[in-house]
């Protein structure tokens, strides 16, 4: 039976968990001071994406530490033409001993939009990102696991969602795509390593590669027209500074 | 989360936790489901029974096919099927015009368009190949028909009048897909603009709706598919809207597998010198499977074939802004003595 600190921190990373955006810039960089942090990444998942994100890291004794902040992530090439993006809030917890050998966990809570002549969307979720690795004074590497669940979509049909069901479905109960709330929109997993080097005092780079599936039932892993391109790979630059004077 | 509350926590507090979590079921509970039957894309046959249908038994199981006929049955039957794979006949419509002189029958193949969803294991060029002949069947079982395939319709149609010689009158393929699998392997045209807009949103939307069914794998292609075929028009034209009820996006996926899997030697045109009928090879004078890629690779698989180009046109458009000159060119071709 766990104590009740010990209760209170599960349950807190529990609910921060139920809140990601560059996780691997906050469970595997290397920075040497990093109370305060700035990250931002551009990559692939496989549309072109970038993020910004800061993180506070609250005082904590021992080797635990916890985190949190908020973060945008943005697609480049259709930022101006759909207005996509993700804003979220993100929270993580770390250990590592003194070995270097420990872990961390990210998690995100996010509102992400998309608006074109298919429809406008607006979508609220939660992506938990994490895993065990090693930190060291000047690098670090991590397994890169997550899970990302929209659990609810408002979708508002735009005219080509619309036109297809002209002269066929014109009437009756099919007579055109149904807006409003739609439940358990996406589900991805993503399995990938990521790791970080401190390349000055204040200054960190970040690299995540791995794969990037959606759930599919019909078992198409890898095909465009199933939108699945099972890859993604982010790159960040990471400045952390202290707290205080 | 009753692990994570403290016993000498409030028990109000407990109460407001169920409170939450029973909410978030009955909001999730009233939701509609994306893969809820014309919530997202307009329903399938077995979903929507007021869509023209025809129900056959293919591959050991009976699906519900999207069918369309136009003109008096007594016609001299033509069959018209689209392409893709996934693809449905909405494009092709304006080929009703030709029911003046035809019994037409238009559908969609079986894990496309508004035709039935069905497993994977049911989707292979035999079974394709069973479903022309069960549509034959059904609407011409003692006539020859005319066959008019577009793009992966026209190769379809190409194995089928090989295999079934004494069942064609005429076969017509317009803009068809490369016959042999060496030919795919060497040509690459037509793939999309990976960073275009629409394409890079298809992906995005995976942030919120991703592919885990058949309707939203459908969505999501039905947004992309304009400027996915972007290569497919001539060079500096605007793509038009593209006509389209239902991309079968899986049955797409599948298929250009299966045609994979076919092994290097496969080749839709095999066994066609078996049929003496008569054949049309239309194609545009632009886009990725335009006339140049048709006498690239095509041409010489289907030697006797009448060769016709629509200059101007591409693959999508011949159907669209130069539907007019396509179908001058069917007429001239289905309607010559044989």
């Amino acid at each position: 039976m766990r104590g009740r600190s010990g209760r209170r921190s599960l349950w807190l990373v529990t609910v921060l968990a139920a809140g990601i955006a560059s996780a691997q810039a906050l469970h595997v960089t290397a920075p040497r001071t990093r109370d305060e942090q700035l990250a931002a990444t551009v990559g692939v998942e496989p549309e072109l994406i970038s993020t910004l994100s800061w993180a506070h890291r609250f005082s904590t004794p021992g080797s635990a530490g916890f985190w949190a902040g908020a973060g945008l992530k943005l697609a480049p090439a259709t930022l101006f033409h759909c207005g996509a993006l993700r804003a979220q809030l993100l929270a993580g917890a770390e250990r590592y001993g003194t070995s270097g050998f420990g872990g961390g966990v990210g998690a995100f809570a996010y509102y992400v939009r998309d608006q074109s002549d298919v429809g406008r969307f607006d979508g609220f979720g939660v992506e938990v990102r994490g895993g065990p690795g090693y930190r060291g004074q000047r690098w670090s590497a991590a397994l890169d696991l997550g899970y990302q669940l929209t659990f609810l979509t408002h979708i508002a049909h735009g005219p080509i969602s619309e036109a297809t069901f002209g002269d066929r479905q014109s009437t009756g109960p099919f007579a055109g795509p149904r807006d409003g709330w739609y439940g358990i929109t996406a589900q991805r997993f993503r399995v990938g390593l990521a790791g970080g080097v401190a390349i000055a005092q204040h200054w960190s780079l970040t690299l995540a590669l791995g794969s990037l599936v959606s759930r599919q039932r019909q078992g198409i892993f890898f095909g465009f027209n199933a939108g699945q391109f099972p890859v993604y790979a982010e790159a960040g630059v990471l400045f952390g500074w202290p707290r205080g004077p | 989360m009753g692990v994570l509350h403290d016993r000498k926590t409030p028990p109000t507090s407990g109460r407001w936790q169920v409170a939450v979590w029973v909410g978030l079921a009955l909001l999730l509970g009233g939701c509609l489901d994306p893969n809820d039957p014309g919530a997202l894309v307009p329903p399938t046959a077995s979903e929507d029974p007021g869509l023209p249908q025809l129900s056959v038994e293919v591959a050991g199981a009976r699906r519900g096919l999207h069918v369309q006929t136009f003109g008096d049955p007594s016609l001299p039957p033509l069959f018209v099927i689209p392409g893709g794979p996934g693809a449905d006949f909405r494009l092709l419509l304006p080929l009703a015009a030709l029911a003046d002189h035809h019994f037409v029958v238009m559908w969609d193949l079986r894990g496309a368009g508004l035709s039935d969803r069905v497993p994977n294991r049911e989707l292979t060029l035999e079974s394709i190949d069973e479903e022309v002949a069960a549509v034959k069947a059904h609407f011409a079982p003692d006539r020859k028909v005319s066959l008019v395939g577009h793009s992966f319709g026209g190769a379809v149609f190409l194995r089928y009048t090989a295999r079934h010689p004494d069942d064609v009158e005429k076969l017509v393929m317009i803009e068809p897909m490369l016959f042999t699998a060496a030919a795919r392997a060497g040509y690459s045209g037509g793939r999309p603009a990976a960073f275009a807009p629409p394409v890079q949103e298809a992906f995005w939307q995976n942030e919120y709706l991703s592919p885990q069914d058949h309707a939203a794998a459908d969505f999501k292609v039905a947004g992309a598919i304009r400027e996915a075929t972007r290569n497919f028009y001539c060079d500096g034209e605007e793509p038009d809207p593209y006509p389209l009820w239902r991309y079968g996006a899986i049955a797409s996926e599948v298929v250009m597998a299966r045609i994979g899997e076919a092994g290097p030697d496969f080749d839709f045109s095999e066994g066609i010198d078996a049929f003496d009928g008569p054949m049309l090879l239309l194609a545009g004078s632009c886009g990725a499977l335009g006339i140049d890629v048709q006498e690239r690779f095509n041409v010489e698989r289907v030697p006797g074939a009448e060769i016709v180009t629509i200059d101007g046109a591409g693959h999508i458009s011949l159907f669209t802004s130069r539907a007019d000159e396509t179908i001058a060119a069917l007429r001239s071709f289905l309607e010559a003595p044989p």
